[in-house]
């Protein structure tokens, strides 16, 4: 007798109801609900409290979001693009990490010219369902090329750990790698980063994750929030730019709340 | 049926309707895991409606999951186990104080296999459930669970001897 034979027989007349499925889709979306109203209370608590995260440029660089509602995610792409700004890139930026991920983001923020003209960022902390520690950190710098080192591009081994390069269909190249133990963050943490340089649009995408946050010093996960192939995943989304997003992202952080 | 012909004929299709297909391709698969868990029908019902509402609510990206069947298998275990850590209650839900007293005083009383299940640790139970019943490679169950490859194939090892104090017609699997 077989153990997998006996426990075939004993569930051998247990069926599932047809109306599961409405079921727990009715579930489903009352925790839909449920997470959408609590997201917008987090975010009015985050704006009350004049919390800010600091970005490159400091927190007088403008436009910036300090919160968008958590859900970004819009309807399909119209195709139309439309001038980027902060808090479109935020929440660019999260409807991408929540496209390949599965857990909360929050503290989201985009700048726009936090460096110098026609440049962009954006960041956000992602708790994921699974495993535990805390946010990580996550990031994208829209920058020009030239921000990207001479050509061709390779691995800077000063600070590029498991790095691959490797050119796209279309002419981009694709550089990924680990750069750990930041001196900001400590011995212990952890940053994968995935960078896309495009000659055809003059733009280097820059996406980190990292495996905790400046929240919550000496705090790391085991692993950075999201790996390689996810960010690779972002990076690679093809309407980044430096100067303009899809129309729907740009919506959907004009409904942000900003700090007054 | 195995897991890899339902996995097979699961792989998501688009459009409005594929969850409520896909939640009528693996749904009684899931209650049968759910019910050799539990030991319970009614409670294996709130686990796998709870299961499917998660995954509705994460649909796109268990759409495009290698397998979205184990990635409803996955959320269904940790549901599971997440559950008896919080509660710290009966690990048996079928079972009164007196079966269990009966089980313990007499190993050779015919038992059901739910029963029997019943009397291991959640943990154990869960090993066995998916090394066994969905047939899964050793490092996928240690995986799924949190443990290491060695603590799995012990807990599997000491479960089923276990079992066949009840079942001494059990054979050896690896």
């Amino acid at each position: 007798m077989l153990l997998n034979e006996l426990m075939d027989d004993a569930v051998a007349d247990v069926v599932a109801d047809p109306a599961l499925a409405v079921a727990s889709r009715r579930q489903g979306l009352s925790i839909r609900r449920t997470r959408r109203a609590l997201a917008t209370v987090g975010a009015m608590v985050v704006v009350g409290a004049g919390t800010a995260l600091a970005l490159p440029g400091g927190a007088d660089s403008a436009p910036v979001a300090r919160d968008v509602p958590r859900s970004v995610q819009p309807a399909p792409l119209s195709g139309e693009m439309v001038p980027i700004t902060g808090p479109g890139a935020a929440a660019a930026l999260a409807a991408a990490v929540e496209d390949v991920s599965s857990g909360t983001v929050s503290r989201l923020q985009g700048d726009t010219g936090p460096i110098g003209p026609a440049e962009a960022s954006a960041e956000l902390l992602l708790l994921p369902d699974t495993s535990s520690g805390p946010a990580g950190r996550v990031m994208v710098n829209l920058q020009p090329l030239s921000l990207g080192g001479p050509t061709p591009y390779t691995c800077d081994a000063r600070y590029m750990t498991r790095c691959d390069v490797r050119t796209l269909p279309g002419g981009d190249t694709l550089r990924t790698y680990h750069d750990d133990a930041d001196t900001e963050y400590g011995a212990a943490s952890q940053r994968a980063v995935a960078e896309v340089l495009s000659p055809s649009r003059h733009l280097r995408v820059v996406v980190f994750a990292m495996n905790g946050n400046a929240f919550e010093r000496g705090s790391f996960r085991d692993e950075t929030v999201l790996d390689i192939d996810q960010l690779v995943a972002v990076a690679t989304l093809p309407w980044w730019s430096r100067t303009e997003l899809p129309r729907e992202y740009v919506e959907a952080g004009a409904n942000s709340r900003t700090p007054s | 049926m195995t897991d890899e012909l339902l996995h097979t004929r699961v792989v998501p299709a688009r459009g409005p309707s594929e969850y409520e297909e896909f939640v009528a391709a693996t749904s009684t698969r899931m209650l049968r895991t759910a019910v050799l868990l539990t030991g319970d029908r009614h409670v294996a019902e709130d686990l796998v409606q709870s299961t499917y509402a998660q995954v509705f609510v994460r649909w796109r990206l268990v759409r495009r999951a290698e397998s979205p069947l184990a990635y409803t298998r996955t959320i269904l275990t940790r549901r599971f186990l997440a559950d008896r850590r919080r509660r710290r209650v009966s690990e048996l839900p079928l079972l009164t104080e007196t079966d269990r007293a009966a089980i313990t005083a007499d190993p050779t009383l015919r038992l059901s296999l739910l029963q029997v299940l019943g009397t291991l640790p959640a943990l154990d139970r869960t090993v066995l459930v998916l090394r066994y019943f969905h047939d899964l490679p050793v490092a996928e169950v240690a995986a799924q669970v949190d443990l290491s490859e060695s603590a799995c194939r012990t807990r599997a090892s000491r479960a089923l001897a276990r079992l066949r104090t009840h079942f001494p017609d059990l054979a050896d699997q690896a």
